[in-house]
């Protein structure tokens, strides 16, 4: 049920069937009345026929049936009464005394199931109807009307059963109609996915928006574009959502930087203090914890960096520029740490990449700085540039598949009791997510080769 | 050596000049903007530590400013930032050098040394790096005190690494020392005058070596680690 095509299928299915049931009870009920005005009409007709008969002649008053003579009985019967209302002469079925007293009994009650319509009056002599059983318990329907001297005149009939008729109607209804009700019925069965689908495509647009969002792009908003107005406000409600959502997180991030920022002056202070007091060797041993700490400090805050810097979407830079600028800086340390390093170039083609190159540079330090804590001793990085990607490649051990994707959450670590933050990488992927590009990870034949894959510019 | 420190935490400043003064160093300790402005004005440094953040207003802006008006010490700036911004913004108001806190006094010692190697005033002072050290003026290079003959482009590459100790020299650096711009000249030829400099250091003994970062340069580190 939680189809949306299911739902408007059903939901349709039951209106159709609805207006179907209320079309058929109105039909139902006009044909019911319908064929008792017919009938009632056709009385009322024939008897003032004979009433202006009767008028015309003189002398005791008889009924001159003329061409009703052959039917009489068949179904219509006719009679004359008194003016006291006492039949007096009868053609087929006997006639019905209409003595005001009948009159007032039937006036009041519906026995039959119809009401009496009355348009009795004696002395203006508009017809009377009546709506009688006979002797077979069958209903007759009477109609009498004042003629001369007092006499009445009267018509009567049996009244048609309505149900036979109606089931008639029905049958001859629904043969008519099952082709023209059930085929439009088909045919929204069908086109309802259909334009369900077609009406839905602005929200899967959205969707796939949604989707698409990191905290790190918490700034984007959902497009209104063609998106129907019945669901503008779950749009506006999710971005409104987003808005909050981004606020929270700068603050979050906020709060990681300026923590990370404060605790740097008094971590320098100590640190100054410590190394004052102790004797110059021992420095050594007291400066591997405080490069610990002073690394994670500027790792939270490359993270926070990453996250929230205000970025030159529009930039170009230059790979072999970024590249051996960051080599050069950071070699020092590289070969201190007793390793190698080496750019190497792939073809010769342009090696240019669009994006901020802050971020670019806090993802290639953090690489390098990466490889130089996981690659053995004396070993060589090779960081390689290839058109719009940078990998380093280092020394080291297989990575298993299923710790490639994890490795880039924060805080993880192959083993918990290296010493590394667990940061550096989540620092690149963060970083990467902001540019828009990618970073992967290859390993084999004694080889861990990330890379990063930065957006080519676009084509002038 | 005497040092210019401009840092307005009192304990960071304190203790580090306490450090500085055992190694050797002469230092004056300011804490805000116009007290550094003026001991520049009045005295004469071989070189300037600035916190990038004073009390008084930025160290960065100080910097520009002495800068414009012909100060030429070099300058190290001390920043408690370090976002990648920060450092460029630093480097372009005119420091030489900078280091993010929390720093280690060693650092910050090997530092203030490099950058007198490089940029110090004193151009005649001969160049000292472990066991070998070159003079300037008469173009010789000795190695435990005995005198190791070299080419006019080896004197050359040998003073640039040393007052580039633990930095890297680019091809393209080496080469614009060796030749004027309109000599031609290849990489091989750098590449050639490099090895022999690099045998010559290890021939004779030397501590300091030459080592190659491939795709960029070379670096010439004080102590042989491999």
């Amino acid at each position: 049920m939680n189809s949306l095509s299911l739902r408007l299928v059903i939901a349709t299915t039951f209106v159709f069937m609805a207006s179907l049931s209320c079309a058929f009870a109105v039909l139902v009920q006009e044909a019911k009345y319908g064929l008792f005005r017919v009938q009632r009409n056709s009385l009322t007709v024939q008897v003032d026929t004979l009433e202006d008969r009767l008028r015309a002649t003189r002398g005791p008053p008889t009924l001159d049936l003329g061409e009703f003579a052959k039917e009489a009985g068949k179904p219509i019967s006719y009679a004359l009464l008194d003016p006291k209302g006492h039949v007096i002469e009868s053609h087929g079925v006997r006639g019905v005394d209409v003595s005001p007293a009948v009159i007032e009994r039937y006036d009041t009650d519906d026995p039959f199931g119809f009401s009496i319509e009355r348009w009795l009056d004696p002395n203006s002599g508009d017809p009377v109807m009546l709506i009688l059983p006979d002797a077979n318990g069958a209903q007759r329907i009477v109609v009498t009307v004042t003629a001369r001297d007092g006499y009445l005149v009267q018509a009567s009939m049996p009244l048609i059963d309505s149900r036979i008729a109606i089931t008639d109607i029905m049958y001859t209804f629904t043969e008519g109609t099952v082709l023209a009700v059930l085929l439009p019925l088909l045919l929204a069965m069908i086109a309802i996915p259909i334009i369900v689908r077609f009406t839905l495509k602005p929200i899967r647009r959205v969707s796939q928006q949604a989707t698409e969002m990191e905290a790190s792009t918490l700034d984007r908003r959902l497009s209104l574009d063609h998106v129907p107005s019945e669901m503008r406000g779950l749009v506006f409600a999710f971005n409104d959502l987003l808005a909050r959502l981004d606020r929270a997180w700068r603050l979050q991030r906020e709060f990681t930087a300026n923590a990370a920022h404060e605790l740097r002056t008094p971590i320098a202070a100590l640190r100054a203090e410590v190394e004052a007091i102790v004797p110059a060797k021992a420095r050594s041993i007291l400066a591997v914890q405080f490069d610990k700490v002073a690394r994670l400090l500027a790792q939270l805050l490359a993270l926070a960096e990453a996250d929230s810097r205000s970025i030159d979407a529009a930039g170009h830079f230059d790979l072999v520029t970024l590249a051996r600028e960051v080599v050069a800086d950071m070699a020092p340390a590289v070969i201190a740490a007793g390793k190698e390093i080496a750019i190497e170039r792939s073809g010769d083609g342009e090696a240019t990449a669009r994006g901020d190159l802050g971020l670019a540079e806090i993802a290639l330090r953090n690489l390098i700085d990466n490889a130089v804590r996981h690659s053995r001793a004396g070993s060589a990085i090779r960081v390689l540039i290839d058109g719009a990607n940078i990998s380093v490649a280092n020394t080291g051990s297989d990575i298993p598949e299923d710790a490639r994707k994890a490795m880039f959450e924060r805080f993880w670590k192959k083993d918990r009791r290296t010493s590394g933050s667990g940061l550096g990488l989540s620092i690149i992927d963060a970083v990467m997510k902001r540019l828009g590009g990618t970073v992967g990870v290859a390993s084999g034949e004694g080889t861990v080769t990330f890379t990063l894959g930065f957006q080519p510019p676009v084509p002038a | 050596m005497r040092v210019l420190f401009a840092e307005d935490d009192e304990a960071v400043g304190r203790a580090t000049a306490a450090s500085l003064t055992a190694a050797g160093f002469v230092v004056d300790l300011v804490e805000n903007r116009d007290d550094a402005l003026h001991a520049l004005k009045t005295h004469r440094y071989d070189a300037a530590v600035f916190d990038i953040m004073l009390a008084d207003g930025s160290g960065l802006e100080a910097l520009a400013a002495a800068r414009r008006s012909g100060l030429d010490l070099p300058v190290l700036l001390l920043t408690a930032l370090g976002s990648v911004d920060d450092r460029v913004t630093g480097l372009n108001a005119g420091a030489d050098d900078y280091l993010v806190k929390p720093f280690s006094v060693d650092e910050l010692i090997a530092r203030l040394r490099a950058l007198q190697r490089r940029l110090g005033t004193s151009v005649a002072m001969a160049l000292t790096v472990e066991n070998a050290s070159f003079d300037p003026i008469s173009r010789m290079m000795s190695v435990n005190g005995d005198h190791v003959p070299l080419s006019r482009a080896e004197g050359i590459v040998i003073e640039r690494f040393m007052r580039s100790l633990g930095r890297v020299v680019t091809k393209e650096q080496l080469a614009e020392s060796i030749y004027s711009f309109n000599e031609e000249y290849t990489e091989n030829a750098v590449e050639v005058h490099v090895h022999r400099v690099r045998r010559k250091l290890e021939s004779s003994g030397a501590r300091p070596s030459i080592r190659t970062v491939r795709g960029l340069g070379y670096i010439m580190v004080a102590e042989s680690t491999s």
